[in-house]
This record gives C-alpha cells, structure tokens and sequence, in this order.
C-alpha cells in the first residue's frame, strides 16, 4: 500500500464510529499511538472489521495493564492492542479497552488472530484478565497451580512455594 | 500370521497403531533450553503437539515496573541473550521515544555496528546448533570459532562476553576507538570467506537436505496470523524488515537486501528456507556493518541531556526493532515518573513458537527436533 | 609355582621388569584418579549461562582437555550437574527430579548467579528460586552474570580437587556433602 491510499488513523477512528457508532467509546488521534477505545464486548466485530475492511492482518502486540496507581484515582485494569499489516509496516493503529478491576471480562480476539491465543493466555496468567470465548485460557508462564496474578500492582509475593522458601533472607 | 489378523485393521488396509503421549523436555538437549513439548504420535507420525513454556519465567515485566529505567537496561539483556545488544537498542528506542532526546549520529552508528555484530553471532549459534540437532557435531564447532571471535570484539568494546549493558537510553555507555572499529573491519573481511565454508560443511550437505527440506512447511497466510516474524516469516517468502520497512536509529542509510525463501530445497517456508534465510542475512550484516564504518564520523558517544535518571513524558508507546529472531516490541507506559508503570515486551520467538503444533502436525517425530530448531528460539525471552 | 608368588618375595629394587611395570597405590586414589579425570556433565543449560557452557565445550575453551567432553543428555550418565541458569519455581521440582535421577558419586556445580542466590532477580523475582542450594546439595559455586568460560573451567578443576578425597567405602558420602534440603 502507498502512502497516498494508506488510511490514515483520523480515517479509521472516523469508519469505526460510523460502524460501530457508540461502542466506540473515545478517540485519541493525538498520542503517540493514535488510539480507540472501545467496548469490551464488541472488541472480537471490532477486530474482524479491522482485519478484513481496513487491512490489519497482523497483531503485534496484546498488552496487560492495570492501571492502579499510588493515589488510587483509577482502579481499572486495560487491555492494549497493537494492530499492523504485514508487508505495509507503517499501516498502524491502536485499540484500547478499560475494564472494572473486580470482574475484568472481555471477548478474545483469538479467532481473528490466531497470535493473539498465546497473548492472551499471558494476560490471564499475569493480570487475571478473563477473555470470553477463549478456547483453552489456562495459565502459560507461571506454574500451572500458581496463585495470584502477578502483574497486578496490590500482588504480594509469596513466601514459600511447595514447601521451597521464596522470600529473600 | 495368526498374530498379525488379531490386530485391528482400519478401513485402508493398515495395522492400525495405538496414540501415543511423548513428552519432550524441559531439559532435552535440542529444545534450546528448557522448553517442553508433548507430542501426541500414532506410530511414528506426530498427530499434535502441544508447547508448555514458562520454565524460565523470571519476572521481567514486574521488575521494570520497580526499579528505575536505568536499572532495568541489564535486565534487557537477559531476555534475549544471544543479541543482548539488539533488546538494549530496542528499550532505549521504546524510552526514547517518550523523552523527545536527540541521540547523538556517532552513538547511533555504534549502536548499528554492534547490532549487527551481534546478530551475527546469533544466527551463527542458530546455524551451528542446528547443524547438531540434525546430527553434525563440526559446523558447531566452526562456528563457535568465529563466535569467540564477535564475542572478543564486543568484550573489548563493552567489558562484557554476553550481556553487555552497552547500548544506554541516550547513546551507548562507552566510546568506540579507532583500533576497535579497525578490529570490526578486519573481522568482516575474515568473517565472509568463512561463510562459503559453512556452506560446504552444512549447505551443501546432502543428508542436511534431505532432513530440512520439504519439512515444516509455513505457510505466509499462517505465519502472519500466528504473528511470526524475522527469519520465520522471511522464509516463508514474505520480505519483512522493520531495518528496512520502517527503519530506526540510521538503517535508513544503509544499502542491503532482504533475503527470504524461494524454496530452492524443496517448498516454500521449510526448515531449509529458515535456515537459509539466516545464512544470507549474515552477510548482509556484514554489507551494513561495513557501510556504517565507512559512514560513522567523530562526535560524542551519548548526549549529555540525559540526566543519571531519566524521567520520560507522561503518555504510552510501542516501540518495535527486528531482533535476530524478528520484531521486538516494548510497550511503555509512563507516569512521568523515573520509573516505568508498565513495560510489556513482545519478544519475536513467543509468537513463533506459538505456531509449532501446526509444523508438527503428520511430521515425523524425528522432524520435530527440526522444527523446533528451525525456529530458533530462546527462552529467556519466550518467558520473559 | 609363579602365580601363587608371595607378593613379599618381589625384590622391588633388583627386578628390572617389576620396577618400571608394577606401581603401588590405594584404591581410593586410584578410583578417583578415573573418577575426577572424566567427569561427564550433563547436559543442561537452562539460560544465559548455558551459552557460556556450550562455548566452555566449543573448540575456543575445549572442555575436552580435562576430560568432560562427553556433554551427556540424560541424568543417568552423568556424574556432574552444572545447573547454568536461572531456576524458576515451575523448574524447581525437575531440577530436584534430575539431581535424584543421577547415579552416586554425583556432584553440581551451581554456574552464574541466578543459581547461587537468584542473582539480579533476588528482589522483585517472584517466581525466581533465589539459589538452587535450597533445593539440592551444591558442590562448588561459580560467581559472574554468565561467569566466562574460563571461570567454569575453574570450577570444574575445584570439582576434580574434591574428588581426589573419596573414599570408596564412604559410598554416602558423609561429611562430605550437604544433605537435601526439600523434601
């Protein structure tokens, strides 16, 4: 794709909203990622729609993020999705979702990417966030009967495991 | 006779063999590490195959969040410790690029000349441990040689044999004399008459042929939806470089190919193509650590903006190079703090070998060590 | 009869063909003789550490000078454990498993910093065995974030040093080593 008939980032935010209309929830062109942020239940049509109307054939990246900060003005954890195309590398966007701390629940996008089956699972195991219609959402990096979900920022570390001491002294 | 119409028969006339579970590793001497994979055969056919990581989870994402950005460069580069100077590259970018820093044109051509030294001594243990997964000791033992020898070049740059802490947010930590850069250009005109010599000691080899080709076969239709990247996808015949589709630091400046896979063994996308691919690139590092020694001007080694701590904008960004084993992304968010709220890294071999059930599916189980081989992956930086 | 000779009876001074072929020595000393000149290692790099093992057995360092080339890929060949790398927790119990698999004498080496204290991940590494000594009975320690190649082939002579002092009746090797601490 040249740069002339690439879709800039104003021009995708503006073919989601007349798609999706008010699940999309907020655009910002003027980040360092130009980003949507949409509803976590219609993230899965929102991708397929990306893929196959808008050319995103490649997910780069699946983040975690929780975003819990020292002041507690926000307990919400998110979920970051960097899309790309292969060979066109500069044809970027971004998609965000906010989810509620107590029941972080959102619909997989594994069907429409296969890549993003294994990102979410790492998601699950370190965040605790649960994608809905995931086919096999079992813990990846930590062990299988791990407790917790490390990368949430109130996890504490536990002191011994199988009876190994894991503290530092 | 009679033993034999005891057995079940299946509808196309064979003895029909029962499934069987293998299980593969953690610790297996061709699973490059410890990487587990059980395999589901019926006979000597492998049905599934399905990829356990984690044995080397160490935490990164959860360190990076509690010590500060200048803390956290050594643990870069212990997630891809083979070209523990290309993650370097790829976090100071990702901070970069919230900090609106000018990088110095000299530290940023030392950044190239080491990248690529560094991926040269990569993709040299990759072929030569390939070579002994498929049963050649010797090309291990050659490319071990000329290994040392990067490794010697880069210990004198940096102080370090492996995870060198060199490329800083900034510049790099130290200045590059002129006997160094002397010392890289007379390893580059030792280093590419020696790849000829692979070639006949691996290449060329029939037996290394006849395991590698037709094997593993990746389609680009499947690679780009399982997200692999680098030699991966390149063999797969798809020419993606982020060096040179969207390019970083100055590889805009250079002037080199992308090598991917025609197939000249067998299909498209086999092991031969991967293998293949990383072979060409080699020299093509070489064509661009050249370029960039020619290029490279006097100036200083890091910019002096750069506080001991540094404190990028508040905001949130991805940043993505082409690793040895393809695109290394971090995912930074800042709060304007000196230290990072939350830094995930989309490390290149987790998306690749999180396509190897489809590869293994009616191989054979010897194959499977080829595959897997094939991939190169490290899991320092598949489990992170 | 020759065969029945009395082993007193041999001038050890005057007889020429006694003297350069007959040597006397302990059994311990020369089954450790065997013993420490070929230790087989098995086997088992877990992460940066374990580059630095193989480069220890490529042709630059050459392991096999000292006798432990043979690089062996399954416990029960082994003698020596060089544990390289970073032990997670979901690794912990087949490190333990391993170790038990090899056949008595059997020593480790715990290779890099990562395996003597969990290393640069002691802090924040949750899932990071902080020193695989609290899992199995380590021999000798080598420090350095990979130590060089150089630095395991210290180690390697420390381990040699320590077999010259077995004794073959000692078949549990008591007081030598440490026992196992998890159970």
């Amino acid at each position: 794709m040249s740069d002339a008939s690439r879709p800039g980032p104003a021009e995708i935010a503006k073919r989601l909203q007349d798609e999706f209309g008010d699940k999309i929830v907020a655009v910002d062109l003027e980040a360092v990622d130009p980003f949507c942020q949409v509803d976590p239940m219609a993230v899965d049509e929102i991708a397929t729609f990306l893929r196959d109307r808008l050319g995103f054939n490649y997910l780069r990246c699946l983040s975690s993020v929780d975003y819990l900060d020292k002041k507690k003005t926000s307990e919400e954890l998110g979920v970051v999705y960097h899309l790309g195309a292969i060979p066109d590398a500069r044809h970027l966007f971004c998609l965000k979702v906010r989810l509620p701390r107590d029941e972080p629940t959102v619909k997989t996008v594994s069907a429409v990417w296969p890549t993003a089956d294994w990102h979410e699972r790492e998601a699950w195991d370190l965040m605790g966030i649960v994608f809905e219609g995931h086919p096999n959402l079992t813990r990846i990096l930590c062990a299988e009967d791990w407790e917790g979900h490390p990368l949430r920022k109130d996890y504490v570390s536990p002191d011994t495991y199988h009876g190994i001491k894991n503290n530092v002294v | 006779m009679t033993e034999i119409s005891t057995r079940e028969i299946d509808q196309h006339g064979d003895v029909k063999t029962e499934e069987m579970l293998l299980n593969m590793g953690p610790q297996h001497p061709s699973t490059h590490g410890v990487f587990r994979v059980v395999i589901r055969t019926d006979g000597e056919i492998v049905i599934d195959a399905e990829s356990h990581i984690g044995y080397l989870h160490r935490c990164f994402e959860k360190i990076c969040e509690n010590v500060n950005y200048t803390k956290a460069t050594p643990y870069t580069d212990r997630l891809d410790y083979l070209m523990a100077m290309g993650n370097n590259l790829g976090y100071a970018l990702a901070v970069e690029k919230l900090m609106d820093v000018e990088v110095p044109e000299r530290a940023e051509y030392i950044r190239v000349i080491v990248t690529e030294l560094s991926r040269i001594a990569s993709h040299l243990l990759a072929i030569g441990t390939y070579g002994m997964d498929i049963g050649a000791i010797t090309p291990f033992l050659y490319c071990f040689r000329d290994r040392e020898k990067i490794l010697f070049i880069l210990e004198t740059i940096c102080g370090q044999r492996l995870n060198y802490n060199y490329v800083r947010i900034g510049g790099v930590a130290y200045d590059m004399d002129a006997a160094m850069l002397t010392m890289v250009r007379e390893f580059c005109d030792y280093f590419l008459p020696r790849v000829m010599e692979y070639n006949d000691l691996l290449t060329y080899n029939g037996i290394f042929i006849e395991r590698t080709a037709n094997v593993g076969v990746l389609t680009p239709e499947r690679a780009i939806a399982f997200g692999c990247t680098g030699p991966v996808l390149r063999g797969s015949g798809v020419a993606r470089d982020l060096r040179k589709d969207a390019p970083y630091s100055v590889y805009g400046r250079f002037d080199f190919e992308v090598p991917v896979g025609s197939g000249e063994a067998g299909t498209t996308g086999d092991c031969f193509d991967r293998y293949m691919v990383r072979m060409r690139e080699m020299i093509e590092s070489v064509k661009i650590i050249r370029q960039a020694l020619d290029q490279i001007a006097d100036g200083p080694y890091k910019t002096d903006k750069i506080k001991s701590k540094p404190k990028p904008n508040k905001g949130d960004a991805y940043t993505a190079v082409e690793n040895a084993r393809g695109e290394l992304g971090f995912y930074l968010v800042s709060d304007g703090s000196d230290t990072a709220f939350r830094l995930k890294c989309r490390s290149p071999a987790f998306s690749n070998v999180s396509v190897l059930h489809e590869l293994c599916r009616g191989a054979m189980v010897a194959d499977v060590v080829a595959i897997i081989g094939s991939l190169d992956i490290v899991m320092g930086e598949i489990d992170r | 009869m020759a065969g029945e000779a009395n082993i007193q009876e041999i001038n050890f001074n005057t007889d020429a063909a006694t003297r350069d072929n007959v040597l006397i020595t302990t059994l311990d000393k020369v089954l450790n003789w065997t013993r420490k000149s070929s230790v087989w290692p098995m086997t088992f790099g877990l992460a940066c550490c374990a580059i630095e093992m193989m480069a220890t057995g490529a042709s630059n360092y050459d392991i096999d000078r000292f006798g432990s080339g043979p690089f062996r890929a399954t416990p029960r060949q082994a003698d020596l454990m060089i544990v390289a790398g970073t032990v997670s927790l979901k690794m912990a119990p087949r490190v333990k498993l391993l170790y038990e698999q090899m056949p008595e004498p059997k020593y480790v080496i715990a290779m890099g910093a990562c395996t003597i204290s969990g290393g640069p991940y002691i802090k924040y590494g949750y899932h990071v065995l902080k020193g695989v000594d609290r899992l199995i009975p380590v021999d000798v320690y080598i420090p350095g974030c990979p130590p060089r190649p150089e630095a395991l082939l210290e180690g390697l002579f420390r381990v040699q040093e320590k077999m010259k002092f077995e004794r073959i009746l000692d078949r549990t090797r008591e007081g030598l080593r440490p026992k196992i601490l998890v159970e």
